[in-house]
């Protein structure tokens, strides 16, 4: 992708990146010395992945693990270069200008967090006020709104050793928030986060991107996460398989109705020709149907008939679509 | 030193306080193994009935002892630890997402806790030399002073790259407990260089390993003439600027690497 062609509004662009790393992998051979003997053997974590990201945009980035996310944000933020391929972060290459770019973006690499563990959150979050040179009113002002926002007022001040992990997760999110980045890369942001954090967290997002355009880059496994996403983008194997709205990815790989059906004569119906059973219980079945199945006079007699005393009809979870992305993708190995 | 690395110097500072009395056991445990080199000096010219050895009496024996293993301590650094355990657990990109260095960074955390044993370690030189009656200059004081910078700087950057092998390793633990025993003998924490035979002390001496006890010591008990500070100062400065610049080459090797496969 050339940089000319690059729309005002775009962000972010990659254009066919590609990223190899060698392991060394153990010898299956059998044997003790066959056991010790290593070989090197080249994989390839990132293949060919062009997308572009629009300023002011949440974008969610699923993929199993392993998938290639961490490796592509790695590359986003100048850790790691690609191999092949160009990536430009507001308008400045990422490995070549690491440490300006680090000046406009924020950064929440999950388990590796910003904060000292000896010292209270607030050491932390003074340190980044001298690092990125955050006027005293500016760094207050942001501060005290992240802290009521995310419920930290009583917790900044104790050591980070003594937080939970919920807690850790929230001041690393104010630590990388402060300087007011324009773009934010979150890698799994709200692993081991409880529910009223994570509801917070995702609560700040949404502040931050309506009231600053803050642009949100977020790797996650957890589907809930996705909810507050604009756009999906799924990585298999470093292949990028689906880059789009959630309506886009329902329609894709949802377009598919679930019905669950009550009744205390289960056994006698034969659910089977209507659809796909995914679960069986003593009173209950669950099926996957055709929409096309709810125009169905047979199915829809059955469901009014005399031994079913109830049944309800919904679109598919997105835990669902995407259990079911993910199945096609060892599918199609 | 700009103001970012002057606020990380700050708060690297206060984190090591935190655990600093942990720290000062780890070095009380660290310099017993030089008490116990007092008592077999002293067994030595003791029972041999020696008055003076290599031009070392037993007061200058001691003194040295004390005034070294304190000397050694301020300068050895936790570079290797620090760098070895980043690569190993990829804490390296934790750093990188800073608008810092990442070398500067490692610098000053281990400068953080070096120099927080900086006081007991002058009080430990100045009560040993008023105790022992040794005489030293405010000449011998000042050169001191500019080889333990010179040795401070010579031994991170050693440690810097000894922790950077774990890049190629996973661990640098056993190549840095290698190296740290090769200082420790090499550099005159033992015993003085002077005892040893002359053709190892004669390699021994072109080495800058002398620089991090030996000499700092043996100035401070006047055991060297004056006239061969300057010396001492230069031959710090030619071994600094070789081991700095092999250790620019060595990490953007290492920086290419990480840059590779992650940090």
């Amino acid at each position: 992708m050339d940089n000319n062609n690059m729309d005002n509004n775009t962000i972010i662009t990659v254009d066919k990146v590609l990223k190899k790393y060698t392991v060394n992998e153990s010898n299956s051979k059998k044997g003790f010395l066959n056991g010790l003997r290593r070989k090197k053997v080249t994989k390839i974590a990132v293949r060919n992945v062009s997308l572009s990201i629009k300023k002011g945009s949440i974008i969610a980035l699923l993929g199993k693990n392993g998938s290639g996310k961490s490796t592509l944000i790695k590359m986003m933020t100048g850790i790691i270069y690609p191999d092949k391929g160009h990536i430009t972060v507001d308008g400045l290459s990422p490995y070549n200008d690491r440490k300006k770019l680090a000046t406009r973006v924020g950064v929440v690499l999950g388990a590796h967090g910003q904060l000292y563990w000896n010292l209270p959150a607030i050491d932390t979050f003074n340190f980044m006020k001298s690092m990125y040179k955050i006027p005293e009113v500016e760094f207050n002002k942001r501060l005290k709104s992240y802290l009521k926002l995310l419920s930290l007022n009583d917790v900044y001040k104790k050591p980070v050793r003594t937080m939970s992990l919920g807690e850790q997760m929230k001041c690393n999110f104010v630590a990388s928030m402060l300087h007011n980045p324009k773009i934010v890369f979150l890698d799994e942001p709200t692993i081991g986060v409880d529910l009223p954090s994570k509801s917070a967290l995702k609560e700040a997002i949404i502040n931050a991107r309506d009231n600053s355009g803050t642009t949100f880059l977020l790797t996650t496994h957890i589907v809930e996460d996705i909810e507050i996403a604009d756009n999906v983008i799924v990585i298999d194997k470093g292949r990028k398989k689906f880059d789009g709205t959630k309506k886009e990815l329902e329609k894709i790989f949802g377009d598919k109705r679930i019905v669950e059906v009550y009744s205390s004569k289960i056994k006698q119906i034969n659910f089977k020709s209507y659809g796909r059973i995914l679960l069986e219980k003593n009173d209950m079945i669950r099926l996957e149907v055709k929409p096309s199945m709810l125009k169905n006079k047979k199915f829809l007699t059955m469901l009014n008939g005399k031994y079913i005393s109830d049944y309800r009809v919904s679109e598919p979870h997105l835990s669902y679509i995407l259990s079911k992305l993910y199945k096609s993708f060892e599918n199609n190995k | 030193m700009s103001s970012t690395y002057l606020a990380l110097f700050k708060i690297s500072l206060k984190d090591k306080i935190a655990y600093f009395k942990d720290y000062m056991f780890s070095a009380v445990g660290r310099t017993l193994t030089y008490v116990l080199m007092i008592f077999v000096w002293n067994i030595i010219y003791f029972g041999g009935h020696f008055t003076t050895i290599k031009n070392f009496n037993l007061l200058q024996i001691d003194a040295y002892f004390v005034i070294g293993s304190a000397l050694f301590l301020l300068i050895n650094s936790n570079n290797d630890y620090i760098v070895s355990n980043d690569m190993k657990m990829g804490n390296v990109a934790k750093s990188l997402i800073k608008p810092l260095s990442y070398v500067y960074s490692v610098f000053i955390e281990s400068f953080s806790e070096n120099i927080l044993l900086l006081p007991s370690v002058l009080i430990v030189i100045f009560f040993t030399l008023y105790y022992t009656g040794l005489v030293t200059t405010l000449f011998s004081i000042i050169t001191v002073i500019i080889i333990i910078i010179i040795a401070y700087l010579i031994i991170n950057i050693l440690q810097f790259m000894i922790g950077s092998f774990a890049i190629y390793t996973s661990s640098a633990f056993g190549i840095s407990i290698l190296f740290f025993n090769i200082i420790e003998i090499l550099g005159g924490a033992i015993m003085p260089l002077t005892f040893f035979p002359s053709y190892v002390n004669n390699i021994v001496m072109l080495m800058p390993f002398q620089l991090f006890t030996y000499v700092p010591a043996s100035i401070l008990i006047g055991s060297i003439p004056s006239s061969t500070y300057i010396y001492y100062i230069f031959f710090g400065l030619f071994w600094l600027f070789i081991i700095a610049f092999v250790g620019y080459i060595f990490w953007n090797h290492v920086k290419k690497k990480i840059s590779s496969v992650g940090g």
